[in-house]
């Protein structure tokens, strides 16, 4: 069985290779496909306190604040699946306004320029923030995607989640490189 | 001319979709094999000869942390950004400040002279030279040029964009040309709107007030399918006549409609595809003197230039990988102006492909080749006249730039040549060279030696235009006289060697400073000659013609300062200030008997500030404060002056806003700014307060 599988796989990569000469140079899997799955697993391992939905069966909801970089591998790995009795969804965001409706927010390295104006817009909300820039962890976000020899990793910063009053599963942060806050001190 | 790439899902290298074989219910073992085949295949197979995306989601997480992926990460700076003097106002910045127009946004950007020459005409230009026809900033609306190789110049009257779609204006102060071509002398002015997915759903707003008497814009984006989105939007806006140096109301009120369209579709993950245009219309008044040879030989009288056109463009972009991609533009544009001195279609159709790759581990190589074809029609005045049966222009251009890392993540060195080939004005060779050297995260350093041209225009090669007239005896008894300015073939480009050197400075996430001097050598400056007097008895009666020409006998030197600040004072206060210091000297050739030419000297301010303040009072309240202090035009005779803008923005709900936006406090009204060439009266900017509700969903 095992080998009958590698057989199609192999023949499917042969052929799909060669009816398509697309991509150059030698690759594995696609950075935004894996980080999609991350998205989707950071959502199976993080709970959020019941307030933050309307209903019981409520979607997740994805936010992306600027550019998405995930084209359309996002969509391919939520799509049809449900966590608990919840959906999950996206939406694409340009301005802070509609942060409060996101459960995840996936920021943008777009928007690295006001990006100290959106964790302050972000204080008090019971959202999971995840970005690919440092120092995102260090400043306040909670998961923050690092890619080291060329496998993605990340960062978590517990007390942000704490203070976003979000319980992180042990099998996550297990998994990740904890960081702490080197915010400034608080100013009000 | 160089495409600004969108650093978006068009990165993006994954399966093609034949091989996808959604919601096939393999098992676990099964998907891991062919994960692992697949990899191991990946020496010699395309990347994409895996599975779905949602094989993974079915991975652990320990798994996906072993999975090897293609980074395609794109640099957060351009390094060739790195390497000069850059600012970028986000949509942000924009939106807090209560901007109902691109130049006024413009005001924004440190470094950039604005100044308002009435309520529809403006005056924009960089590092010197400004004038209602600047000619030394190239000014792009997403990689589309709108400076005109006609005039040499940005009619901004004509120029507007759905203004909270934009995603940011790029400004480059200082020499582009290797990369966007001639005319790219002092600076360039990218404006750039936002992709169609990143503007979707309802967004409308309707205001109105003493200056902006009416405004109301609505714009809906929507999904077709899984990866095409779109957006729609019209606009609206009325504005209000300024006031005459008495105080007395002027005639140049303004009132434009404008639509488009965007659709973007990612047709698979490596291709985005886009299509865009607009369509617009509009009446500008102004006070304008119009010369002929009978009585009363000058006339200054009220009337309204109506202003329509559009566009359309399409867009194609590919990522090959990381570090590779490439994109294809093309656009057909037409602007007609129907000017009481000038009426003026032009049809500009252009074709350009950019492809950028990396040689080895330490070079990044970007070329490109374009080709623009525009036209005119033009009904001829006795103020304006084209030769009839000129040929349309071509302009065909390529350029290669090639960043190479000395030492990586250290030293780089950035080599770049465009060339050009235009049928009017010949052809032109732009090299440039830039260093960067990033001694540690927090710094870097640049320098940079640059060529660039200007351009003649279509004007001043081959018009005539009439710029004052006399009535008989003035001159010659019983003939009336006119002053001409007539095309001259042998003007040449306006010539430019710049010397920049520039540090950006990042002590603490919070702050951030940026400094910028530049000396610039110009050499072939325009002058405007005196030529022999000749009696011309067409158009009748027999006049008397006083020629003047363009020509190339002033050279000189600029140099000055740039330093901008910007600093997250608290959470929830941001300053910014940047101030900008200007000498320019410029000398005419002996042979030369320009009078006027040199005034330039005294139409730029040696001194600029400008401070803004944006603070979140409270979750529902910003307050955002811009003052501007701009140094006199001594050679236009304006006085110094500050200005004060104040925007208060108030979120009722989270779908309703209100803004109330205070413009130019300080005075009741002030002057900035008389127009060259064209006469037309100049009138005083006046203070001014809107309110706006904006609803979003």
């Amino acid at each position: 069985m095992r080998h009958r599988v590698l057989w199609v796989a192999l023949i499917a990569v042969l052929l799909t290779g060669g009816a398509r000469p697309c991509a150059a140079g030698p690759s594995a899997f696609h950075e935004y496909e894996v980080k999609a799955a991350f998205l989707y697993n950071f959502a199976k391992f993080v709970t959020w306190s019941p307030s933050a939905f309307d209903r019981p069966d409520a979607p997740i909801v994805i936010g992306i604040l600027g550019d998405d970089p995930f084209g359309p591998f996002l969509e391919k790995v939520i799509e049809d699946k449900v966590i608990g009795e919840r959906s999950l969804e996206i939406r694409h965001l340009q301005s802070l306004d509609r942060i409060p409706r996101c459960h995840i927010l996936f920021v943008s390295t777009s928007e690295r320029r006001r990006l100290s104006e959106i964790l302050v817009a972000l204080r008090g909300l019971h959202v999971l923030t995840v970005s690919e820039m440092e120092p995102f962890a260090r400043s306040g976000g909670i998961i923050n995607f690092v890619v080291e020899e060329n496998r993605v990793k990340f960062e978590v910063n517990v007390a942000a989640a704490e203070a976003a009053d979000l319980k992180i599963s042990s099998k996550l942060l297990r998994l990740a490189q904890l960081v702490g806050d080197i915010r400034p001190e608080e100013t009000d | 001319m160089a495409i600004p790439m969108r650093a978006l899902a068009s990165d993006i290298e994954t399966p093609p979709r034949a091989c996808a074989e959604e919601g096939h219910p393999l098992r676990r073992t099964a998907l891991l094999s062919m994960i692992v085949v697949a990899v191991a295949w990946g020496q010699a197979a395309p990347a994409g000869a895996l599975g779905p995306s949602d094989i993974l989601a079915e991975l652990s997480l320990e798994e996906l942390m072993n999975i090897e992926v293609v980074s395609v990460s794109k640099k957060e700076e351009k390094l060739s950004e790195a390497a000069a003097a850059v600012f970028v106002l986000t949509a942000e910045d924009i939106r807090r400040f209560g901007c109902t127009s691109l130049p006024e946004a413009l005001r924004m950007v440190p470094g950039l002279e604005v100044a308002r020459i009435d309520a529809n005409k403006w005056a924009v230009s960089a590092r010197g030279f400004n004038g209602r026809f600047a000619n030394k900033v190239l000014v792009l609306v997403d990689g589309r040029g709108v400076y005109s190789s006609m005039y040499s110049g940005v009619f901004w009257e004509a120029q507007d964009v759905f203004l909270q779609d934009l995603d940011r204006i790029e400004v480059i102060r200082g020499p582009g040309a290797t990369l966007w071509g001639a005319n790219a002398v002092n600076g360039v002015i990218n404006i750039i709107t936002r992709s169609a997915g990143q503007t979707q759903g309802l967004y409308a707003s309707l205001g109105g007030g003493s200056e902006e008497r009416r405004l109301g814009e609505i714009r809906y984006g929507g999904e077709l399918g899984v990866a095409t989105h779109y957006r729609a939007y019209a606009k609206y806006f009325d504005r209000d006549h300024a006031a005459d140096a008495s105080g007395q109301d002027a005639a140049d009120e303004w009132r434009a409609a404008r639509g488009g369209f965007r659709v973007d579709w990612a047709s698979s993950p490596h291709d985005v595809l886009t299509l865009s245009g607009d369509l617009y219309d509009g009446e500008a008044g102004q006070t304008i003197t119009v010369y002929s040879l009978e009585s009363p030989y000058a006339d200054t009288h009220d009337d309204r230039v109506r202003l329509t056109g559009g566009h359309v463009m399409g867009r194609w972009e590919r990522a090959f990988s990381g570090a590779s991609d490439m994109a294809v533009q093309t656009y057909h544009e037409r602007a007609k102006r129907q000017d009481p001195i000038i009426e003026l279609v032009r049809s500009t159709s252009e074709v350009d492909v950019q492809h950028r790759f990396s040689a080895g581990w330490r070079q990044e190589i970007v070329w490109g080749l374009g080709c623009r074809y525009t036209d005119y029609e033009i009904q001829n005045t006795f103020s304006v006249a084209f030769p009839p049966g000129s040929p349309g222009e071509h302009l065909w251009s390529g350029f290669v730039q090639d960043e190479i890392a000395l030492s990586p993540d250290r030293l780089h060195l950035i080599l770049g040549s465009k060339f050009e080939h235009h049928n009017y004005t010949g052809p032109q060779i732009l090299p440039n060279a830039r260093v960067v050297w990033t001694p540690g995260e927090k710094h870097t350093v640049w320098a940079a030696v640059s060529k660039a041209a200007r351009t003649p225009s279509r004007a001043e090669n081959e018009a005539i235009y009439v710029v004052q007239a006399f009535p008989p005896d003035k001159f010659v008894p019983g003939m009336p006289a006119v002053v001409t300015i007539e095309g001259h073939e042998e003007f040449e480009s306006e010539e430019l060697l710049a010397y920049e050197v520039g540090g950006r400075v990042r002590p603490n996430p919070r702050l951030s400073l940026d400094l910028a001097a530049f000396y610039n050598v110009y050499d072939h400056l325009r002058t405007i000659e005196q030529g022999t007097p000749f009696f011309k008895a067409s158009p009748t009666p027999v006049h008397l013609v006083i020629p003047l020409y363009a020509d190339n006998l002033m050279e000189g030197q600029t140099y000055g300062l740039e330093v901008t600040a910007d600093w997250q004072a608290r959470e929830w206060w941001r300053l910014h200030a940047s101030c900008t210091y200007l000498q320019m000297r410029l000398r005419l050739d002996p042979r030369s008997m320009d009078t006027s030419s040199r005034a330039a000297e005294g139409e730029s301010p040696h001194y600029q500030v400008l401070v803004r303040s944006m603070m979140a009072v409270s979750e529902d309240l910003t307050l955002d404060l811009a003052s501007r202090y701009v140094d006199q035009l001594p050679s236009l005779n304006v006085d110094r002056y500050t200005s004060l803008d104040i925007r208060l923005g108030w979120r009722l709900t989270e779908a309703v806003h209100l803004d109330l936006v205070g413009q130019n406090l300080l005075q009741t009204r002030h002057p900035e700014f008389t127009p060259e060439f064209y006469d037309t009266l100049p009138t005083h900017v006046e203070r001014g307060v809107y309110g706006k509700v904006t609803w979003q969903y």
